[in-house]
């Protein structure tokens, strides 16, 4: 089992799922959503760009068991850009779509139930929806990209407020991303453009920032982001960052220190790619001529896009450009390290 | 120099350099001086910059991958071309490409087209000889040409013949046993095995040096006897005074004027002789850096005497006509098909027809193709919605905000597309085109008035003329 272990955290290298293209698998996995037993929603952008349709390639919302059970699909026909995922303490699956400007929403069977929004820059308007979660009253935050602002919503699509404003200075946003917000009812933002994590209240004042903290005093604590695409909160209050541009997940400590960095290591193929590989036996062939040194590549994480935790701190994290999603665990008893003093 | 003659030159080098300029930009231009654009495009500072592909790949991802079609890499190189800030780098990258032409149709993995566009993009105006080297190394190259099958007991002499023949010197300067032993020094210059695209998407070869397959013998090339490697094979080629010549002609052929197809140059002279001497002879003593060869071009007569002397090749003007019309400028779903447009004319980014490359010039030109071509053209400058013709319009009604006759509207519209020097039978035919529907009245009819903008400047891309740059 690979393992990393830092400031006395553990987090285990569990199993990958999935593989790139085709029945069960993944095109471009973005957001995920999981429900605190360990069903896992992850968006699938497709090859939108080449059509959609109602084909493999189709964009879409694959519903699996963490554990690796594929358990059905939704939203084809629906979707173009899905870029965020959220569930509904009712169990309803909502995705906001980059390119129709909409939300749309789900049973927990894939049942369509509702949808809303349209461009613009008004209320209740969006250019480019992004990452959305719900908040402990039921209110539906949506990432307005393009708009670089937060919008609540009730349920029903009925607009509630918004806050956020366009800049690179502290609480301000550039064409944020991914959000999270964690038991405190505090938001995180993946605040793309400006390389950054922001954190809010949830009435959207600054509360604190994650990537790069002492860079502007010249030093590098490995800490930095590039380009952050999503952002999820365990059950310690650490911070965990799909940071898309350097290609690994980063990892703070609640006051946005940094912890460690996941490279990926999803090394063994998924259930799903196993059973593509034992009926292609050239391409095993073709594994087996490779050395081990470039071997290493094949369990990294390509563009890592969207993570979701669990209520056993489960780490799901779609590995956009690989076509699957690796799953990681928390090991719950560490210990504190001894202060040095 | 007029006013007129000054926005006329640089719309020649925006064309040439670049992939034109809006009439603002040409303004802003002649006002900053022709040599001090020059440099502007040879040399732009840092903080000009390319096109955004995290804007890109953050909506369509399959476009940073690639595939075993050429859909995604098109798409992508379009996005650069119509995008960037620095256009004689997206430039430089389209001639390399056209030079050391390789194709998806054989590597079938287009992850490595677009890695070695991204070289020819960063290396392109750097050094040819550091270039020479990158390349012999780039996997794409080393797949189309069978490196990897080039052993130390049976020498493949396929990228040794072309180094020779088609990317440094030219047919007419070495022997068949040159070729044979540059094959041999580039023996052992291979492929690691790569992890396959099954299951989990597409991985890179990555170059190899195996020295139990190189031929690490005696070898005797263009003259000179040696242990000789890649490395040195690279080194004499540049001894040659045929090498900056073929590279001179080549830059002559792309940037100046049309010149006979590659294959003939060993048999008909240059157009310019004089300008390949004077071009080589930069190059040679810039130790064949390559900007200094482009700022010598751009600035010297024989290329300001040079308007409208090369028929515009089908990635020209398919992103010309999106820079001018401001079509095309984000992420977007017909990026695809765009990326194939110039492919229905006869150019396939990603997949030349040979390693000859591109045949150029009026090889541009058949039946088909300027179908094709004036369609794509004409379809979009005939579009008053988009916003590059909306401004071309508005300058048109601002000449004359009232009233305008025919042949006033149709010199104006001759003068912005450009400015386009017609045959004037061709011009008496657009100004009877044009005053069929009478004078333009632009205070009782703008929209109107737009609309006939449109459908001339429609005609005007269907001209003979406008299909040279």
């Amino acid at each position: 089992m690979l393992t990393t272990t830092v400031a006395g955290r553990t987090w285990h290298f569990r199993h990958s799922i999935g593989h790139f293209v085709g029945p069960q698998g993944y095109t471009y996995p973005t957001p995920i959503a999981m429900t605190p037993a360990g069903t896992m929603y992850v968006a699938d952008i497709g090859l939108a760009e080449y059509g959609g349709g109602a084909g493999a390639l189709s964009p879409k919302i694959l519903k699996h068991r963490i554990e690796d059970e594929f358990l059905g699909e939704m939203g084809v026909g629906d979707l173009q850009w899905p870029e965020g995922l959220a569930l509904a303490r009712d169990g309803t699956v909502w995705c906001a779509d980059a390119y129709h400007h909409r939300i749309f929403g789900y049973d927990a069977e894939g049942s369509p139930i509702g949808e809303w929004g349209k461009f613009g820059t008004g209320d209740g308007q969006f250019n480019r929806p992004s990452g959305i979660a719900f908040d402990a009253d039921d209110r539906m935050l949506v990432v307005d990209s393009l708009n670089h602002r937060v919008q609540q919503y009730a349920v029903s699509g009925e607009y509630l407020g918004c806050w956020g404003t366009q800049g690179s200075e502290q609480g301000q946003l550039n064409q944020p991303w991914g959000l999270s917000i964690d038991q405190e009812g505090c938001v995180y933002i993946a605040d793309w453009g400006n390389d950054r994590v922001q954190k809010f209240t949830p009435d959207g004042e600054f509360v604190g920032r994650f990537g790069s903290r002492y860079a502007e005093i010249g030093i590098d604590d490995g800490g930095s982001l590039k380009r952050p695409a999503d952002v999820a909160v365990d059950s310690d209050g650490d911070v965990y960052v799909c940071d898309w541009g350097n290609r690994r997940v980063q990892i703070y400590y609640p006051d946005g220190d940094i912890i460690c960095s996941l490279q990926g290591d999803a090394h063994e193929f998924s259930k799903a790619a196993q059973q593509v590989m034992d009926v292609n036996p050239e391409y095993t062939q073709a594994f087996k001529r490779v050395n081990p040194v470039e071997l290493i590549k094949f369990g990294v994480f390509d563009r890592p896009r969207g993570i979701a935790i669990d209520g056993q701190d489960r780490i799901a994290i779609s590995d956009g450009g690989r076509g699957r999603v690796q799953v990681y665990e928390k090991d719950h008893d560490f210990l504190v390290p001894q202060f040095n003093a | 120099m007029s006013d007129a003659q000054d926005i006329a030159l640089m719309a020649h080098l925006m064309r040439r350099a670049g992939f034109g300029a809006s009439r603002d930009d040409l303004e802003a231009f002649v006002a900053r001086g022709y040599e001090e654009t020059v440099e502007l495009l040879v040399d732009p500072p840092s903080d000009v910059s390319r096109a955004d592909l995290y804007q890109l790949f953050r909506y369509m991802p399959s476009l940073e991958t690639g595939g075993p079609v050429t859909l995604p890499g098109a798409a992508n190189w379009l996005y650069h071309l119509v995008n960037t800030q620095r256009p004689l780098e997206e430039k430089m990258a389209l001639f390399w490409h056209g030079v050391f032409a390789v194709g998806n149709s054989k590597v079938d993995n287009d992850n490595h087209l677009i890695a070695q566009i991204d070289m020819f993009r960063d290396h392109g105006t750097g050094n040819y000889r550091d270039l020479l080297v990158m390349l012999a190394q780039n996997p794409a190259m080393i797949y189309w040409l069978d490196n990897h099958e080039n052993h130390k007991r049976s020498p493949n002499e396929n990228w040794g013949r072309e180094l020779l023949e088609l990317f440094s010197m030219g047919v007419g300067n070495y022997t068949e046993k040159d070729v044979f032993e540059c094959a041999r020094a580039f023996t052992g210059w291979t492929l690691g095995p790569k992890i396959p695209r099954v299951p989990n998407h597409r991985f890179f070869f990555q170059f190899e040096f195996r020295p139990e397959e190189h031929d690490f013998g005696e070898k005797e090339f263009l003259g000179r006897k040696g242990h000789f490697d890649g490395h040195d094979i690279i080194e004499i080629i540049l001894e040659e005074p045929a090498c900056p010549r073929f590279i001179a002609r080549h830059l002559y052929n792309f940037f100046v004027a049309d010149e006979a197809q590659v294959p003939a140059w060993n048999i008909e002279p240059p157009r310019d002789p004089d300008a390949i001497e004077y071009l080589a002879g930069v190059f040679t003593d810039s130790s064949f850096e390559i900007k200094p060869v482009l700022r010598a071009l751009f600035n010297a007569d024989f290329f300001k005497e040079a308007m409208f002397q090369k028929v515009k090749s089908p990635v020209e003007t398919v992103v010309s006509t999106l820079r001018l019309t401001e079509d095309m400028f984000g992420p977007q779903l017909d990026l695809i098909p765009l990326g194939q447009e110039s492919a229905h004319m006869g150019q396939s980014l990603h997949n030349p027809p040979s390693v000859e490359g591109w045949q150029t010039g009026r090889d541009w030109i058949n039946s088909g193709a300027v179908v094709g071509r004036i369609n794509f053209v004409a379809d979009r400058v005939g579009n008053t919605e988009l916003p590059g013709i909306r401004k071309i319009v508005q300058r048109v009604a601002d000449a004359n905000g009232t009233s305008m006759a025919a042949d006033e509207m149709v010199d104006h519209c001759l003068d912005l597309i450009g400015p386009l020097d017609v045959a004037e039978a061709t011009r008496l035919e657009l100004i009877e085109h044009a005053s069929e529907q009478g004078e333009l009245s632009w205070s009782n009819d703008f929209d109107g008035s737009s609309q006939r903008v449109g459908e001339m400047l429609a005609l005007i891309a269907a001209t003979t003329e406008y299909q040279f740059g």
